[in-house]
């Protein structure tokens, strides 16, 4: 009987303790994200002069590619991008300035770009950035016979739109060579996927340069684990002087109770990847400061318009009518966004405010227009990155489709692959935001919508010549009021044919511990800028 | 064994179970789950699974006696409907590794020879992984969706059942009534399935009861990493995985279907533990 009676404890023991486990699991996430912090801490202490000058911030997600022209692989992914290299063109804050570029001019007709570089700037690895080291950067994006071309460049749809050629005229002078003229040209060119790498290191690396970046930036790449944590220290040459911090970590940590408890913990610095239920016990928090702007984001569902259900545009339409975007906005993103209107973002120059509510939520419309195509029984998965509010925001929608007659299953996707697979085209709906990298009001037609972009074909299967048409009318239309004019009807069009189902304008919150200094939070994802930031 | 030893033995088993309160309890307990989740639709009025956001967290109340879920659907609903999620998968996964693993090993340690060594490799490679590891991972290649989820959980507890199958069929194989079996000229399929399989059925059906926990606990565990069955089906793993999100402002919303797979979860081992007592105990003694 003893033995029994130990065996069942034991048993019982077991039981209640898996279970608990099981009940607690909301912590457990965050396990793996702290836990490389913690073996990677004591190596790190060498490297790092004070205990007091790194910063952590907490992103959503790290790839392990940090080429800054392939794939998006998370915000907290480009965050390396953005302290290790730079661009020709700054607009970080919306408006064009000059960065590894002193000036520009630009010929008449608005084909020939030429850039002056500034002198004296060398890459990490001692190479100076010159040139040739421009030139070679963006030929191998733009040029299949080049002998390092990077196919999987995501450049040659959202920044080098247009571009032929790009070539020396001067030790410090690059000419770019257009077939056609671009209002956006200097915006398209200022994001960090544009940012420059170092040739010599990309030659002699092989493809090992991808995982330790060398460009120019205020920061040094030091180490990187996918979905973990990446690192970055202190440049002492850089040309803008050596930045206050000593070292920047980002960690991955998908999960927003994760991030919440991070913060609340001390653990991190920054997180912009909030739950924005949490934003008033953030500032109920005497240790953290919150800040909240409309930003150059909008969430959508993204329709693949090739998926044979969905071919026609009525089941789209249909789709869209379905959807409640007040509760999504409501419930999902605790109040913090607006009603969307197309695909420029509300703070960005050309938001079409007279397009906002386009497809006003309506199941009996929806259910019109369903019976109108002769469709019944229709089901449709919806694939979600599996972090954040995704999964919720496609629970919200496939509740909204069942109303309509509409059956819906979701498949959650990791984020860091989420990128690469709703480009295969395999998908039917898929739930996603998209983040303007400049202040462009054309970034979206050419990254998302001109049939020569690959993402165009595999995200929505998008071909459409009446927009191709209008993109180029009016990157060649020089008077900007009338440019706005084209762009507004570029929207309209989308929204007709419904690539997307455009479901809110979204905010950024940036909530920084106290001790930060000299941190903004801006409309743009990526511009989490450290150079000027100190720690109190 | 006579009729009366037979008879005898039974009357001890009875009243060894009825000593064994806490089996009692635990058996009585995880009968309770399962009445519950079985009635679903008939003890609660509510839809587990239509959203009505408007009334979302609501706290608990004459109607919604936990109050609702972060969609506004009623926890005590998801709770009952989920139950029969997690306990149809956990059943349905240790009748796949009851099968697949109670076949390879009964025809392991009955062929023996080479078939036998391969088997025993297999089993070995199998059992050096963790448990939920090859859970993960087979639900991983499998893709998401409730069959897929109930193949992942049996295929991890495979080894388990194939290596106690195998070790039983052994001490059976050299057994006089086998021997004499074969002597008679019996087929040998015939001798595994009519001689040896019977005789070795209750262990493994212990063994069976047992692993209904961890069943269990790797369906919710693989339902709340979101690769088993997908919303908006209601799962107790599910569930946890839902209210992560409130951890800090709602922690009873985790701790509910927390609580449910704790006490199903030890039901189902006080009430295994018991079962193993008392037929451990005839084991015993018959050897």
């Amino acid at each position: 009987m003893n033995v029994s009676r130990r065996k069942l404890l034991r048993g019982a023991a077991f039981a209640v303790g898996a279970s608990l486990m099981e009940a607690c699991a909301p912590a457990a996430p965050a396990a793996p994200t702290t836990a490389p912090a913690r073996t990677s801490a004591p190596a790190a202490a060498p490297a790092a002069a004070k205990p007091g000058d790194t910063i952590v911030l907490a992103g959503e997600s790290l790839g392990d590619n940090y080429d800054p022209s392939v794939s998006f692989q998370g915000w907290g992914h480009s965050w390396i991008n953005t302290q290790t290299t730079e661009t020709l063109v700054d607009s970080r804050t919306g408006k064009i300035a000059p960065w590894l570029a002193t000036e520009w001019s630009v010929s008449p007709d608005g084909l020939i770009w030429t850039f002056k570089l500034r002198p004296n700037v060398k890459f990490h690895d001692g190479t100076p950035l010159d040139a040739d080291a421009v030139v070679f950067n963006y030929m191998r994006q733009i040029d299949e016979k080049h002998p390092y071309y990077l196919a999987e460049a995501i450049t040659r749809g959202a920044t080098l739109v247009g571009v032929q050629k790009v070539e020396a005229s001067g030790p410090l002078e690059v000419k770019f060579t257009r077939s056609r003229p671009a209002g956006g040209m200097l915006a398209q060119i200022s994001v960090p996927w544009a940012g420059l790498l170092s040739p010599t290191a990309i030659q002699k690396l092989g493809p090992d340069y991808a995982r330790q970046p060398i460009g120019t930036g205020p920061f040094i790449f030091e180490k990187g684990a996918k979905g973990a944590e990446a690192s970055v220290t202190a440049n002492p040459n850089y040309w803008g002087g050596k930045p206050t911090l000593g070292r920047v970590v980002i960690r991955a940590i998908p999960d927003l109770a994760a991030v919440n408890a991070a913060l609340t913990a001390g653990e991190v610095d920054f997180a912009t990847f909030v739950d924005f239920k949490d934003l008033d016990v953030f500032r109920r928090n005497p240790k953290l400061k919150v800040e909240v702007v409309e930003a150059a984001n909008y969430g959508y569902v993204g329709v693949n318009t090739r998926a044979p259900k969905l071919q026609d545009v009525r089941v789209r339409r249909a789709l869209a009518h379905a959807i409640d975007r007040k509760q999504i906005i409501d419930v999902v993103l605790s109040g913090q966004g607006g009603l969307p209107g197309s695909f420029v973002p509300a703070p960005i120059p050309g938001y079409a405010k007279n397009l906002e509510n386009y497809y006003p939520s309506d199941p009996a419309k929806a259910k019109a227009l369903l019976s109108e195509a002769g469709v019944t029984g229709l089901s449709l998965a919806i694939w979600a990155p599996s972090n954040g509010y995704w999964p919720s925001l496609a629970e919200l929608i496939q509740g909204d489709l069942g109303k309509v007659g509409v059956t819906a299953s979701i498949e959650k996707i990791d984020p860091a692959s989420f990128g690469g697979r709703v480009t295969e085209g395999k998908h039917e709906l898929f739930v996603w935001d998209a983040s303007q990298a400049s202040a462009d009001p054309s970034e979206f037609a050419n990254s998302f919508f001109l049939s020569s972009n690959p993402r165009a074909a595999g995200r929505w299967g998008f071909n459409n010549k009446d927009f191709d048409d209008m993109v180029a009318k009016q990157d060649a239309e020089p008077d900007e009021a009338k440019r706005m004019v084209i762009i507004e009807q570029m929207q309209k069009l989308i929204l007709d044919e419904v690539p997307q189902i455009m479901l809110y304008n979204g905010r950024f919150a940036g909530v920084t511990s106290t001790r930060v200094q000299g941190f903004k939070t801006l409309p743009f994802r990526h511009a989490v800028y450290m150079h000027d930031v100190s720690l109190a | 064994m006579s009729a009366q030893q037979a008879s005898s033995s039974r009357r001890t088993r009875g009243r060894l179970l009825r000593r064994n309160k806490l089996a009692v309890l635990g058996a009585a307990l995880a009968l309770l789950v399962l009445v519950l989740g079985l009635l679903a639709p008939w003890v609660t009025p509510y839809d587990p699974i239509e959203l009505d956001t408007p009334h979302r967290l609501e706290p608990p109340s004459p109607a919604h006696l936990l109050g609702t879920d972060p969609f506004g659907r009623d926890i005590v609903a998801r709770l009952l409907f989920g139950s029969r999620t997690t306990l149809l998968v956990a059943v349905a996964a240790v009748a796949v590794a009851l099968l697949a693993g109670g076949g390879l090993g009964l025809v392991a340690g009955f062929v023996g020879g080479r078939v036998e060594r391969l088997a025993v490799m297999l089993i070995d490679v199998l059992l050096s992984f963790p448990l939920l590891l090859l859970a993960i991972l087979v639900a991983y290649i499998l893709g998401p969706g409730i069959i897929n989820l109930a193949l992942a959980v049996g295929v991890a507890q495979v080894p388990t059942f194939a290596r106690l199958a195998r070790a039983l069929t052994l001490s059976m194989r050299e057994r006089d009534f086998v021997t004499a079996a074969n002597a008679l000229g019996a087929p040998p399929a015939r001798v595994m399935l009519r001689h040896v399989l019977p005789n070795i059925a209750a262990p493994l059906g212990v063994q069976a009861t047992s692993t209904l926990a961890l069943a269990i606990l790797s369906a919710t565990s693989l339902n709340f990493l979101g690769l088993g069955v997908q919303p908006p089906t209601p799962d107790w793993g599910a569930m946890v995985a839902e209210s992560k999100r409130y951890i800090f402002d709602r922690p009873e919303l985790s701790l509910y279907p927390g609580a449910a797979i704790l006490l199903t979860v030890l039901a189902l081992n006080l009430a295994g533990d018991g079962l193993l007592d008392v037929l451990g105990r005839r084991d015993r003694r018959a050897v």
